[in-house]
């Protein structure tokens, strides 16, 4: 158990904070050759390996499954299920008898509703873990390091959020987990931008200053490769962009274009980091949207990463 | 709205791909997974065999029944095969003000025309477009406009972009007649003042080939008017494709058999047909692919649409 505040999960949490979440652990060991759990299976539970080895197998229909790596004493498996239940993308089996600890999302959500500090922590650890594998994906490895564009390229004026659209901001999906009065906080920190079909709004290797929030209207991220443009991913209302920069303060990793003409709700620097550091009510439901638009992020590069190289592969083969 | 299903590719017995999938199209007329209304305002299929009577000459069928009680079309689907086919079940608002009836069902097919079209989406305010558009309209398409739907206006303004609209076309004179068509429509959309959002995944053949879109206009500006539609809006409607050998049972499961980078059978839907959709890929937003033959080998190829 003295070990548990090393792994990065728990970074950070004093151990007076430690002490709520131990009693929701659960222990949990397996034999060597056993299913800790299948691709496809619920997945709503985080494994820490305590002692032991596993090997994380990819599901191919028709094939024999792919092996993508073996990890052992320290690792951490299924961090995203803990606040964003889902099929499980991968199969997990014991190479060697091993055991460790289990956290539930269900006792995580309880932890989060007591607002427990070593929780509020977890969210923060998780924010900045996911930033870092999103990073870390193919998708968006060859991104330029440095741009000699602007942080925004858009000319013209913000101004104060257009109060018209108050009764759909809970509608958008960053807002679902939020009070009407936590909305009005947030939205206190927002400026709103009206951009033109077409507009580039900030390019790959550019220095990120703020967030985006979709209010309505679609972006587009690409990356350009070999001289083309590759799309990414097409945002709608209620998608966040722009997220990693404040988290890692490095610079973009694509670039996201008005593909329709947008209204988008900006969130700067400073204002993100009042309420990433805040302890409130706020700050917990805030932490959880952020935790949630990257997994999706993350998840939406996968299955875009996966097609990419099938369909790369099929058209090479014509 | 609606559900599509197009399939190319070696023939198949229909029941295969309409009834047996997990995910079924025909039990997405009352159980569909990837979209929140349900499609219980008829069903459509344009058909071919390349071994049935005169091959180029599709079988059509269309009816207001209910497709999971319909028995004419599963005894159907148990002893027809087809090479190549799209098939349709029609999702309405279920309100009163819904023009429920047999000349609104998809796919369209005028007489003599080769082209078949079905639809997945919505022109919002279509209504206020119809004057613009029948400005486009061949005089030997027109006449036949029976329905009053956006998606037989879609048709007809396609047709009429081709030099022969009862003419049998090339792949590459419908897709310049099909992106002159998106153009027409943007253009009649801003003309009347029609910025909401609208979807419009096309499936079109001619027994060819297939083309198939995925596309929205002025995606993401939900109707602040219509808080139902929003959630609607806030997505881009889904497209999804399979590709391999042949689509066979295994271990009990309907999927693609062979390597991933055969092209030899391709099923394109609406969403996947088995519960399992690891197989199935999403189809890139603002794109068109088309399955088609040359020397004798299927092939796909995928453009984006920059309208």
């Amino acid at each position: 158990m003295a070990s548990l505040s090393q792994l990065r999960i728990f970074a950070g949490i004093s151990n007076a904070d430690m002490q709520s979440i131990i009693p929701k652990l659960q222990s949990f060991s397996i034999a060597k050759d056993e299913v800790l759990f299948y691709h496809g299976d619920k997945g709503s539970t985080l494994y820490i390996i305590e002692t032991g080895e596993v090997s994380v197998y990819a599901n191919a229909s028709g094939d024999e499954d792919i092996l993508l790596s073996t990890i052992g004493s320290g690792a951490v498996i299924g961090e995203m299920s803990l606040i964003a239940p889902a099929n499980r993308s991968a199969t997990v089996k014991s190479t060697l008898p091993t055991s460790g600890w289990s956290l539930s999302c269900d006792a995580f959500d309880l932890l989060c509703r007591q607002q427990s500090l070593g929780a509020l922590q977890i969210l923060k650890n998780l924010a900045l873990m996911l930033c870092e594998r999103l990073r870390a994906m193919p998708l968006y490895t060859g991104s330029a390091t440095q741009s000699t564009q602007p942080a925004w390229c858009f000319q013209g004026e913000a101004y104060t959020p257009d109060s018209q659209y108050n009764d759909f901001l809970q509608r958008l999906s960053f807002f679902k987990l939020f009070q009407p009065d936590e909305i009005t906080t947030i939205m206190s920190h927002m400026k709103q931008w009206s951009i033109p079909r077409g507009q580039i709004l900030f390019a790959d290797g550019a220095p990120g200053k703020s967030a985006y929030l979709i209010l309505r209207g679609g972006v587009e991220e690409s990356v350009i490769r070999n001289g083309k443009k590759q799309q990414l991913s097409i945002l709608g209302p209620g998608k966040i962009f722009g997220l990693l920069s404040l988290l890692d303060h490095e610079n973009r990793y694509s670039t996201c274009t008005a593909r329709e003409r947008c209204l988008l709700l900006e969130m700067p620097e400073q204002a993100f980091h009042t309420l990433f550091n805040k302890a409130d009510n706020v700050a917990f439901r805030f932490l959880q949207a952020i935790d949630l638009t990257l997994i999706e992020a993350l998840r939406r590069a996968s299955q875009k990463y996966r097609t990419q190289v099938i369909i790369t592969d099929l058209l090479s083969h014509q | 709205m609606c559900r599509v299903l197009a399939y190319m590719g070696p023939r198949i017995l229909l029941d295969d791909i309409l009834y047996q999938p997990s995910n079924s199209l025909i039990n997405q007329a009352f159980d569909p997974k990837l979209s929140l209304l349900l499609n219980l305002a008829g069903f459509g299929m344009t058909v071919w065999d390349e071994r049935s009577h005169k091959p180029g000459l599709p079988h059509t069928y269309h009816s207001l029944e209910l497709p999971f009680f319909d028995r004419n079309l599963k005894n159907m689907a148990e002893k027809l095969s087809t090479n190549v086919c799209i098939a349709h079940i029609r999702g309405v608002m279920l309100n009163s003000r819904s023009t429920v009836i047999k000349t609104n069902l998809h796919p369209f097919m005028y007489p003599n025309c080769s082209l078949t079209l079905a639809h997945n989406g919505d022109l919002k305010s279509f209504g206020k477009m119809r004057f613009d558009l029948a400005k486009y309209l061949h005089p030997s398409v027109s006449p036949h406009i029976q329905g009053n739907t956006d998606t037989e206006w879609i048709y007809a303004v396609l047709l009429s972009q081709l030099e022969n609209p009862t003419g049998h076309h090339t792949l590459e004179e419908v897709q310049l007649a099909l992106e002159k068509t998106l153009t027409i429509i943007r253009e009649v959309r801003e003309k009347n003042g029609i910025f909401l959002s609208s979807p419009v995944n096309l499936f079109i053949s001619n027994g060819d080939f297939i083309l198939v879109v995925r596309f929205v206009y002025d995606f993401g500006w939900y109707d602040t008017d219509d808080p139902i539609m929003h959630e609607f809006h806030a997505v881009y409607k889904s497209l999804w494709f399979t590709t391999g050998s042949s689509y066979e049972k295994k271990d009990g499961k309907w999927v693609m058999i062979g390597n991933q980078t055969a092209t030899d059978a391709v099923l394109i839907s609406s969403e996947p047909i088995t519960d399992d959709d690891s197989t199935w890929l999403p189809m890139p937003e603002y794109h068109a692919m088309a399955v088609y033959k040359r020397d004798g080998k299927q092939h796909i190829s995928l453009r984006e649409l920059n309208l």
